[in-house]
């Protein structure tokens, strides 16, 4: 029988309370349950409840985070860079969808509290940090760079307009795993499988007319478990901050391997 | 103005709204250990004029030079003809242009004005605000990546074995604005020529260098006098202070007393920043403890160069170099400037009045 309880030290306990401070003053206060856990502390990891006025944050819900960073606790550590959701670094669970805090608008989040929690299915590094290293393995596996027989040109490898349209809705990937950390199949084989982010990456290089490594790419893909734990659930396309469409790639991948033969 | 927090650190200011990276913080932490460490031309920024108002982002539009518009702009505002309540910002215009060519051309303005500010750029003008988005300056490096640390009269003594590329570096391939893609060419040239260089200097398992006990001694100094501070304000609340007076005082438009003004400010600021402080020793992840790090470089950047309106190139077609020269104290130097070019297949263009 599976075990359906954490284990004693994985128990989410409740933690801190920072109410907001009364002031007199119209405010619009808003309650997020933010995990918690920093491996040197000992402790169990923990669920912060943070209260603060939407009135004096900005719209996003990055930007609720930098306010109780800035202002509430400093050690609510998360990951951010770009703010505009091209660096793919903020990618978390809000409100049980993973997306990226930068492009979340927190008026469209569930009235109440929210619950922010670290990408699922990953090991925490700590607070909403998840440990990429598996994630970033698989992509070093898909040589993901250029790879031509050709030789190197005095100046750059051109394509047509036509060839540069095809690596549109894969290039525009920023690479923050919402999509594999969102995908049944990926959660229960992410040792072996290969997940939606990597394999929409590898699309986009066996797509590329510049490539002409693709026969060697799909060779690599063509493995019970790398490409074929794909169930079509679709979780990936759906959750995908940046609206492209892993589960089509991954479709066509497939077909590319039916043609071949 | 803009969102509650843009912080742009790297090298020279924290001017409040722009467009850089939360990430690119600037080359302070390697500061300490190398006490005489030399910045060249930190006031060289490039202003792009199209920072979406509710929040400024990378947009590229060629149609004039960026600095240009961006200087127009800061005119209408400054003179009053801003548009919106408060008069603070200016409406660009892409609904002209086709809406298949705007969608192809233009993807990520459409898309950052829908996200941000919930407008079809293809319908209506977006407000825009200039913006910084590029550091000209950082630490001088050659052609081969290698970090240069003018001393002694010699202008390109290097440092060996210490690299940097990018927005870091300041190999001075732009000028006063930093020219179209040559962000890229920051990246993927010098980063290959950086790559290049440490395959040819580097063997494995041996030492480039011994680090001198007293470097190492004065950065763990630094890193714990900060890591064990219990009582202060926040590294968030002491960054954002900076930013205020950086983008007060340090704007688009500088002037001699504004500037004086900014440096006395932040002078004031000096004993906050010295008892900033924040909860948790934790040496896991601990973007507080970063957080105050950063906080404490930017303290230390502060020079002070008046916008003139004529080129003085008899005094001044010269690369400024600046270093900590103790605490609180910048020294400053010069450097020649390469305007020949490296290829001799390629004519060298004079520099020329800027024409607005």
């Amino acid at each position: 029988m599976a075990e359906f309880t954490l284990p004693a030290n994985s128990k989410v306990e409740k933690g801190r309370r920072w109410p907001l401070e009364k002031t007199g003053a119209a405010m619009r206060p808003k309650s997020f349950d933010i995990y918690r856990w920093d491996p040197s502390s000992g402790r169990n990891p923990s669920l912060d409840t943070f209260e603060i006025d939407l009135d004096d944050c900005g719209p996003m819900m990055l930007d609720a985070l930098l306010k109780i960073a800035d202002e509430v606790d400093p050690s609510l550590a998360f990951r951010r860079s770009c703010r505009e959701g091209v660096c793919g670094s903020c990618a978390m669970n809000i409100d049980g969808v993973n997306t990226l805090a930068c492009l979340a608008p927190i008026d469209d989040l569930r009235r109440g509290t929210s619950r922010i929690a670290p990408l699922p299915h990953l090991h925490v590094l700590r607070d909403l940090i998840p440990d990429l290293t598996g994630l970033y393995a698989q992509y070093e596996l898909i040589e993901p760079w250029l790879k031509s027989d050709q030789p190197a040109p005095d100046r750059e490898r051109r394509q047509s307009p036509a060839d540069a349209a095809k690596l549109n809705g894969l290039s525009e990937c920023v690479l923050c795993f919402c999509c594999s950390t969102s995908c049944p199949s990926y959660w229960w084989n992410p040792d072996k499988y290969l997940g939606p982010a990597i394999l929409l990456q590898a699309e986009r290089w066996i797509v590329d007319s510049r490539d002409t490594h693709a026969g060697e790419r799909l060779d690599q893909l063509d493995d019970p478990f790398r490409l074929y734990r794909c169930h079509t659930i679709m979780n990936c396309t759906k959750t995908c901050p940046k609206k492209l469409n892993p589960s089509r790639a991954i479709n066509a991948i497939k077909q590319q391997m039916l043609e071949r033969g | 103005m803009g969102m509650p927090d843009k912080n742009y650190t790297a090298g020279a200011t924290a001017l409040r709204d722009g467009t850089r990276h939360r990430r690119v913080t600037g080359l302070g932490s390697a500061r300490d250990g190398l006490g005489e460490w030399r910045l060249q031309r930190l006031t060289a920024l490039a202003l792009i004029p199209l920072g979406l108002y509710f929040v400024a982002s990378v947009l590229h539009l060629a149609t004039v030079p960026g600095d240009i518009a961006s200087h127009a702009e800061g005119v209408e505002i400054r003179e009053g003809c801003g548009c919106g309540e408060n008069k603070d910002h200016v409406l660009l215009h892409l609904e002209d242009i086709e809406r298949a060519t705007l969608l192809e051309r233009l993807p990520g303005i459409v898309e950052t004005a829908r996200v941000f500010a919930g407008l079809d750029a293809t319908k209506e003008p977006i407000p825009v605000v200039p913006t910084v988005y590029y550091c000209m300056g950082g630490i001088p490096t050659n052609l081969q990546a290698e970090a240069m640390s003018p001393a002694g009269g010699d202008v390109n003594r290097r440092v060996p074995g210490l690299m940097a590329i990018g927005e870091a570096a300041c190999v001075s391939v732009h000028g006063a604005n930093r020219l179209g893609t040559n962000s890229l060419l920051d990246l993927i040239v010098f980063g290959r020529a950086a790559a290049e260089q440490a395959v040819s200097t580097l063997k494995p398992g041996r030492l480039v260098a011994e680090t001198p006990n007293a470097s190492e001694g004065k950065i763990m100094d630094r890193f714990d006098g900060i890591r064990f501070k219990t009582e202060g304000r926040t590294p968030g609340q002491v960054r954002r202070g900076i930013q205020k007076i950086m983008q007060d005082n340090f704007g688009v438009f500088r002037t001699r007393e504004a500037m004086q003004e900014g440096k006395d400010k932040l002078r004031s600021l000096r004993p906050e920043i010295a008892e900033m402080s924040f909860d948790g020793q934790s040496l896991q992840w601990n973007v507080a403890l970063v957080a105050a790090l950063e906080a404490h470089n930017l303290a230390d950047q502060a020079d002070v160069i008046d916008d003139f309106t004529k080129r003085d190139d008899a005094n001044w077609l010269k690369h400024t170099v600046a270093w900590r020269d103790g605490p609180g104290k910048v020294a400053i130097d010069y450097r020649p400037v390469r305007l020949k070019a490296w290829s001799e297949d390629t004519p060298s263009i004079p520099p020329g009045e800027r024409i607005i």
